[in-house]
């Protein structure tokens, strides 16, 4: 991994968490928690850690989380295993509603 | 277990207590209208496998005598200076190389009896076969606690007790050999008993012992709650072997979500073991949070998969309340197990070093060969100054109260129930039989 692609991993993993963490509904925060596992899962072991998050909204929280796994392909993952990260992004986010 | 093996056998002994003109009861002469059906060889064989049988009651009494005192083998000791226990220990090693018996082969112990007092014999005997695996599983002394020691020295002295009172009685079996120093081994039980009756027992040895090993609950998807719990139920089991740090994350997450949809459904029914459940619920988000950063490959990750069915199905049931208390309370102690196996996993992977947090941000690695150079990784122990709440919230919120064993409801029935049994004698009701 360079460090560019770790780069936008660490954003990521950290957006996503602090969408989890913010999530306004139970089930949101669930699907945020499984987006950042199968995250994970297809990075193996060695990934960057998480760094706490800006207080934005929720809003900006999301856009960036997209845009760094969109960036994602760009790095070599698997194109088909991006997709289904942002579709599960698409779920959780549509689960965020008070 | 012990407590079945060791109830079985008294059971077993309970009955040919009970029981007196043994010669009629093998087939021989009785009173005029019940003819002879066994000729005397016959009967003197069958003789020859009681004492068979009746050797491997002895042997069980040995063992068990043996294992609840560790002053055993004082080879040599006087008289003066064995207590009660040795003294039986003395006396039963006297009584077993004495004899001319051997012990009964598997075909026997397997085999049905035509006489009901042979099957008796046969069943005292199984039980005390099977009752030797106990001893090597958890009912050996420097595992048992002081009371439990000697509730299995009392049940020893009593059931030698037993034997002796029933060598008495068959020694007009044709061909019948008594036990060597019958009246030396009958008063060395009953001071042992005797000793060990002074303090109060403790029951909760019969829950120890052999016990078959935990099959996974395969198959087809069981309806509603019940397929929740046979998930969480193989999870436990797959919990037995240490998940790996991705695991153990899928693990967590999936017990947020059960717990929390269970809390939702049992609110109505049982609004105690809901609150519990809600703070179940966020004490595994905290740990979830914690162990974002966490990492380790090793080990296995069968927990995972059984961690996310059980999700899933939590999530499917549906919406209407759940009632049953006593499903809610199997859930409950399941909870229970797992989180208690959660946090042992925790303990033992952060002291072991098999897990490890990552660092915040990584730094070029500038000692790879080649132009491109890759970002450098960086892992440290859990219990470096890098810390986490993790270790805290496992001891703390999560680990439950030990789970205290409970003997079982017929533990004292039974030996209430033998003890009558030796003291019975002809003609007597039995009162105590109805404690």
């Amino acid at each position: 991994m360079l460090l560019a692609h770790a780069v936008t991993l660490a954003e990521a993993r950290s957006y996503l968490a602090a969408l989890a963490d913010q999530a306004a509904t139970f089930d949101a925060s669930v699907e945020y928690e499984r987006v950042l596992l199968q995250l994970d899962y297809l990075h193996g072991d060695l990934i960057p850690g998480i760094t706490p998050a800006p207080a934005y909204t929720r809003d900006v929280l999301f856009d960036v989380a997209y845009a760094a796994i969109e960036e994602l392909d760009e790095h070599g993952v698997d194109l088909l295993s991006v997709e289904l990260l942002l579709d599960m992004l698409e779920t959780a986010w549509s689960k965020d509603l008070p | 277990m012990y407590g079945q093996n060791s109830g079985q056998l008294r059971d077993s002994l309970g009955v040919l207590l009970r029981e007196h003109r043994i010669q009629q009861r093998l087939g021989g002469k009785g009173i005029h209208t019940v003819p002879e059906t066994t000729t005397e060889a016959e009967r003197e064989e069958l003789g020859k496998q009681i004492r068979r049988y009746r050797e491997c009651a002895l042997t069980w009494c040995m063992q068990a005598v043996r294992a609840a005192n560790q002053r055993i083998n004082l080879q040599g000791a006087s008289g003066r200076s064995r207590g009660p226990a040795e003294g039986l220990h003395y006396r039963l090693t006297e009584a077993l190389n004495a004899s001319t018996s051997s012990l009964a082969p598997s075909e026997e112990l397997v085999a049905e009896q035509q006489f009901a007092t042979v099957e008796s014999w046969r069943e005292a005997a199984k039980a005390a076969a099977l009752g030797e695996h106990d001893f090597a599983a958890g009912v050996g002394y420097g595992r048992l606690s002081e009371q439990e020691c000697i509730t299995v020295l009392k049940d020893a002295a009593d059931i030698v007790r037993g034997l002796v009172a029933l060598d008495r009685r068959y020694e007009n079996v044709p061909g019948w050999e008594k036990l060597h120093n019958q009246g030396r081994l009958g008063r060395a039980a009953d001071a042992c008993a005797a000793y060990a009756g002074v303090d109060d027992p403790d029951y909760t040895v019969d829950v120890r012992g052999w016990q078959p090993e935990p099959q996974l609950m395969d198959g087809p998807a069981m309806p509603g709650l019940t397929g929740v719990m046979q998930a969480q139920y193989n999870l436990l089991l797959h919990l037995d072997e240490l998940p790996d740090a991705h695991s153990l994350r899928v693990v967590m997450d999936s017990q947020r979500v059960v717990a929390r949809e269970a809390a939702l459904r049992a609110g109505e029914t049982d609004p105690e073991l809901a609150a519990k459940w809600t703070i179940r619920s966020q004490t595994y988000f905290r740990l979830v949070k914690e162990t974002r950063d966490l990492g380790g490959i090793l080990s296995m990750g069968r927990a995972a998969g059984q961690g996310a069915i059980s999700a899933s199905r939590a999530q499917k049931l549906d919406r209407e309340p759940l009632i049953g208390t006593k499903h809610l309370r199997q859930l409950d102690r399941l909870f229970a197990r797992i989180d208690e196996r959660v946090c042992a996993v925790v303990e033992h992977g952060v002291k072991e070093r098999l897990y490890f947090l990552r660092v915040p941000f990584p730094r070029v690695d500038d000692h790879t060969p080649g132009m491109v150079k890759g970002r450098r990784h960086r892992f440290v122990p859990i219990t470096s100054p890098v810390q986490t709440d993790l270790i805290a919230i496992a001891r703390t919120q999560l680990c439950p109260a030990p789970i205290t064993p409970r003997p079982p409801k017929w533990a004292a029935q039974s030996r209430a129930d033998f003890r009558a049994a030796i003291m019975h004698r002809p003609g007597d009701p039995g009162p105590s039989l109805s404690l």
